[in-house]
């Protein structure tokens, strides 16, 4: 009957659903053309500089570290239902009670945004006691409490040591020095590696203006991505950072790359092509992607809250 | 008025009023139809990206002139096929190399495609139609308004459509 060939023609149309590229400009566009007096509307990259950006991170996907966070061991051990309790340390003295609060507030914030409920925070007797949901997945911990201290590098330029791989052990730090762990993975071993630092960060998460969750569900294979557009200063800071960079591949005719590293452990490690990008990349923001949407969850949580005020260590 | 036009009437109303996580859910519904139709209509998933963009763009830019909320998908789309339409005759931009890994990626064999080159084949006006009505389940006078045309005009189209579409197939009329 003329059904099948109405039912193939449905078949068809079923099958058709728009590229996750192409659903992340569009949505930025979009939002931008709302016609609304927006003091912090800023206008969505344009499309050759939007897809450059994600190129470039994307593109070192594969050798992206697998997300470790700082707490110690053992406090990640799920706590259903109950309480666990969590001191505080501001750095050069014992958190307040007031940066306990905040920080226990941003904790609850940061369930909100990875959309799980029954996350409560509690400040009681210098400690923050977090209680989580029964059915909590393993690793909600590490995510709700990491620090999330955001920080881009130019590698070539401050990372010390590059040239042979880096230390099995975290290097000595002098004034102005910081360590990145970068955790590699082949045929089912993992190995850290540790790099030194030097000098301040190019971008923190001062720099960022919002950070998006983006997903698409009418992919089959949903590739979701987290989504950071950045301030004016942020802007200015990654354009200089990445067109000094492209500039440095120009003269030397090869690749460098930038470190996305969030609390210590490298992220991301995209390179700029100057090639594609001479004057490196303006406006707009970048993208990282994990794969694991619980990761990205996390990520996108940690970066949009910022740092946590107090560094939480499991009481006892 | 069904509850997704009455939803979408309210998305309207507060996006109208500066809520940018109403517009986000207003594209979030309706962003993968208005695509579909797009490439429906060009057969080109670069093009349609392109055309299905500048659509959103022009009606959230314009939904102050939306004059029934709740009508906002059937809107759109007509802005989208619109889009399509005027713009058929653009030809394609080359593609810059930063683009081209992208363009892997976004390379998708569809499943059926002796029919997708049917389809292509069809003129722009009669692929609008089978797309509404076949892909996005738009009723004939649905299909009309959408399109700006008469009722007898988009059956008369979709019967053409049918008809090239079988013989371009070899598929027995009546089959």
């Amino acid at each position: 009957m003329g059904a099948d060939l109405e039912d193939r023609i449905r078949s068809l149309g079923d099958a058709a659903t728009p590229s996750q590229a192409a659903t992340l400009r569009a949505r930025g566009a979009a939002l931008d053309a709302l016609p609304q007096p927006r003091a912090r509307r800023r206008a969505w990259p344009p499309r050759r500089r939007m897809v450059s950006a994600a190129m470039a991170v994307a593109g070192t996907v594969a050798i992206a570290a697998v997300l470790v966070f700082s707490l110690p061991r053992g406090a990640d051990a799920p706590a259903p239902g109950g309480g666990i309790t969590l001191v505080g340390d501001a750095g050069t003295a014992p958190a307040t009670d007031a940066q306990l609060r905040d920080t226990a507030r941003m904790i609850e914030r940061r369930a909100q945004i990875m959309d799980v409920d029954g996350v409560r925070a509690d400040v009681v007797g210098g400690a923050i006691v977090l209680r989580l949901p029964g059915d909590a997945e393993p690793g909600l911990l590490t995510s709700l409490t990491a620090r999330g201290e955001l920080a881009m590098y130019d590698w070539a330029a401050q990372v010390v040591d590059r040239g042979d791989g880096g230390s099995p052990t975290p290097p000595a730090t002098g004034p102005g020095e910081s360590v990145i762990a970068v955790r590699q993975s082949a045929a089912r071993t993992t190995s850290t590696r540790y790099y030194l630092v030097r000098g301040a960060p190019a971008l923190t998460n001062a720099d960022i203006a919002e950070v998006s969750l983006l997903d698409d569900p009418m992919t089959t294979t949903p590739r979701p991505f987290v989504a950071a557009t950045l301030t004016p200063g942020g802007e200015r800071a990654f354009h200089e950072l990445t067109r000094t960079i492209a500039q440095r591949g120009a003269i030397q005719q090869k690749l460098f790359s930038f470190a996305i590293v969030l609390d210590d452990v490298l992220v991301s490690n995209p390179t700029i092509d100057p090639q594609d990008l001479p004057d490196g990349i303006s406006g707009g923001g970048f993208q990282i992607q994990l794969g694991d949407p619980t990761q990205n969850r996390a990520v996108a949580a940690q970066i949009q809250e910022g740092p946590l005020p107090v560094a939480l260590t499991p009481a006892g | 008025m069904d509850d997704t036009a009455t939803h979408d009437a309210g998305l309207v109303r507060d996006a109208l009023g500066g809520s940018r996580p109403a517009a986000q859910e207003l594209f979030e519904r309706h962003w993968p139809r208005a695509w579909r139709a797009a490439y429906g209509v060009l057969g080109d998933r670069q093009r349609a990206d392109d055309a299905a963009q500048a659509g959103m763009v022009r009606a959230l830019e314009r939904l102050a002139s939306l004059k029934d909320p709740a009508a906002f998908g059937p809107w759109l789309l007509r802005i989208v096929v619109r889009e399509c339409l005027d713009g058929r005759r653009r030809t394609r931009r080359d593609v810059p190399l930063e683009h081209a890994a992208e363009l892997a990626a976004d390379t998708v064999e569809p499943p059926d495609p002796a029919l997708a080159a049917a389809i292509r084949a069809l003129s722009p006006d009669r692929r609008a139609v089978v797309v509404l009505h076949f892909w996005l389940g738009h009723s004939l006078p649905e299909v009309a308004d959408i399109l700006g045309i008469a009722e007898g005009t988009a059956h008369s189209r979709l019967s053409r459509a049918l008809t090239q579409l079988r013989s371009h197939l070899e598929v027995p009329h009546g089959r």
